[in-house]
């Protein structure tokens, strides 16, 4: 196509809509309803993806330590835990923090008498990047467990036999450290489980860890998370599909009222010797122009919509701590051209769609 | 220039025949009218040699082209050849009379230059200098067509067809549309002219071949309306 040619169809398929102004207006506020739709609905989708991730980074995991370890041991696991691909934080917690924040948590002073005789565990708070890493770091995390309860074991009893050889008793010695086990339970009462370490081994029911003693998740959460994030994606996804079939349908049905109208316009460049491609271009441009028109007006709208609902939401101090929604200039980055590109597309196939049966003169 | 060859043309949904086994010639620069009662088959003529509808078997040879066998994305290089012109003008209601003979020029990709030189030439040709900036809507029956005459012809097609072009014109008018025709046809464009006007076929004293139920049923060399072969 010569250059001048393209000027004649840009100019024509202008004039085209001017021409029928009722029904380009028409057009352009169906393909605007239908683009405002999708990009509030894709400013949905994509700050519930945020707003979970957000979350999910809070949705830690926890390793509790039994009394055995010291704090050197604690320290080298800290390395260790650190080194798991997908951890992105380690957090110790010492007995008197955990008190700390079971005072806080409960509201209550009455718990203070526990501090000097303190039953809760230290324990480390471990995040995670993404919520679907959690099972391969938790797994790391019971392998880490296991093999450092081992190596507990081994010093235990390369003690027990240096003693025993020295002693030369052939009674077995309890190992005071091993054998008991705090367990916290209702009204501050600790009960006292004894356990010889010579008749459970790891892995079998009933074994309590004396090292790490507990790799806790919130599983519930972490699933619960994971299928609302599954099932915000399809719903947006869906939606989205349904409403750009609607759109092109409807704006078929409007150029082709448009063509309808042209037929006999249509007929005589025929008759003249106009090549269907010539006679296509101006509708198709009047088609892209309807639908970028029709595209960028939602796109200005939702835009400074966008930005108000951001302003007010960072007005709450209280919902910002919790998370945050993505910047107006961030999520309209990308939307801004997807909202064009199927504006330009609704138009085009439109008005593609809705010629070929009027080109055969 | 065309020649038909045993063409008959059976339209499908009503089982009509519009032509049967018809052979013609018509040389280049001829004038020839095709005369015959409504229904004879004079438009389906027409519309063959714009492969608007195609035989039902036969062949038709325009400019040495099988056009029968042409393809759907060929017939606009076809009808650039074969100017037409209706007995409704058919003109572009939103364009002015300028832009409705331009059209046809920039349809084949003509530079600006040689549009913005050549509809003057062909405006004038029609005698319409003065009207190129009136619509469609503004000009009488006989502008009208006209107009349609100046779009049919700037292209310099070799053919001309013209389909019952003066049913819509009184008497006076039709026959300056007539001269405007032999103007064209003196300059060597064929003309082939489909028409019941008895009184303009006998004072053109031109070709006549007559249709009867689709069957020639004449073909007079310079001669009238009712003259026997
Ligand atoms: N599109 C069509 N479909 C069916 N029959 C048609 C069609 N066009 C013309 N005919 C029939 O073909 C015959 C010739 O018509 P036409 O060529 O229009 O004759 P004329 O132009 O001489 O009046 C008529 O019987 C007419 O009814
Ligand atoms: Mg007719």
């Amino acid at each position: 196509m010569k250059l001048r040619t393209l000027r004649y169809h840009i100019n024509e398929g202008i004039k085209g809509i001017f021409k029928n102004g009722l029904m380009s207006l028409a057009s352009i506020a169906i393909v605007s309803a239908c683009i405002f739709i999708v990009i509030i609905s894709l400013c949905l989708a994509v700050n519930i993806d945020y707003i979970l991730e957000q979350l999910e980074s809070n949705v830690g995991i926890s390793v509790m330590f039994g009394e055995t370890p010291d704090e050197e041991q604690i320290a080298e696991l800290e390395q260790e835990i650190k080194q798991i691909p997908h951890v992105t934080d380690v957090q110790y917690n010492s007995k008197d923090d955990a008190l700390d924040e079971a005072k806080a948590m409960f509201e209550s002073d009455s718990l203070e008498s526990l501090r000097d005789d303190n039953p809760l565990p230290r324990s480390f708070d471990i995040k995670v990047d993404e919520i679907k890493n959690q099972p391969a770091v938790i797994s790391a995390l019971e392998d880490i467990q296991v093999s450092f309860e081992e190596s507990l074991n081994e010093a235990v009893t390369e003690e027990v036999t240096e003693e025993t050889t020295a002693e030369e008793s052939t009674e077995p010695v309890t190992n005071e450290a091993g054998a008991v086990v705090p367990v916290v339970i209702d009204e501050g009462i600790t009960e006292i489980t004894t356990q010889s370490p010579d008749t459970l081994s790891i892995g079998d029911e009933g074994y309590v860890f004396k090292g790490i003693e507990k790799v806790k998740h919130a599983a519930e959460i972490t699933n619960m998370l994971t299928s609302i994030n599954i099932i915000v994606r399809v719903f947006s996804l869906v939606l989205i599909a349904i409403l750009c079939v609607i759109s092109i349908g409807i704006i078929m049905n409007t150029i082709k009222l448009t063509v309808f109208i042209r037929k006999n316009e249509i007929n005589i460049m025929k008759y003249v010797g106009a090549t269907d491609w010539f006679i296509r271009w101006p509708f198709i441009i009047e088609g892209i122009v309807i639908g970028l028109v029709g595209a960028v007006i939602p796109c200005i709208i939702c835009w400074i919509g966008y930005n108000g609902v951001v302003n007010f939401v960072e007005g709450f101090s209280f919902i910002q701590s919790i998370a945050q929604l993505k910047s107006a200039s961030d999520i309209f980055f990308t939307i801004v051209p997807i909202a064009l590109v199927i504006g330009i597309l609704l138009g085009a196939i439109g008005s593609i769609n809705s010629l070929e049966k009027h080109l055969n003169v | 220039m065309i020649k038909l060859e045993n063409v008959t043309k059976v339209y499908e949904d009503n089982g009509a025949v519009a032509l049967r086994d018809v052979s013609l010639n018509i040389d280049k620069g001829e004038f020839v009218f095709i005369v015959g009662s409504s229904g004879s088959g004079k438009s389906t003529f027409i519309k063959m040699l714009l492969k608007e509808v195609d035989p039902t078997s036969g062949s038709i040879i325009i400019d040495g082209m099988d056009i029968t066998t042409l393809k759907r994305k060929e017939i606009p290089y076809l009808r650039r050849k074969v100017g037409v012109v209706f007995q409704d003008f058919r003109l572009l209601s939103s364009k002015t009379v300028y832009e409705n003979v331009a059209f046809a020029m920039q349809i084949v990709e003509a530079s600006p230059k040689n549009i913005r030189r050549t509809v003057p030439q062909v405006l004038a040709l029609v005698g319409l200098s003065k009207k190129a900036k009136a619509y469609p809507n503004q000009l009488s029956g006989g502008e009208q067509q006209r107009v349609a005459l100046a779009r049919a012809i700037i292209n310099k097609p070799p053919i001309l067809l013209a389909d019952e072009p003066t049913g819509n014109l009184d008497p006076e008018t039709a026959w300056e549309i007539m001269e405007l025709l032999q103007d064209i046809n003196m300059r060597g464009t064929s003309v082939v002219m489909a028409t019941h006007a008895k009184d303009i076929v006998d004072r053109m004293q031109k070709r006549v071949v007559t249709m009867q139920k689709g069957v020639v049923a004449r073909d007079v060399r310079e001669g009238g309306y009712d003259d026997e072969a």
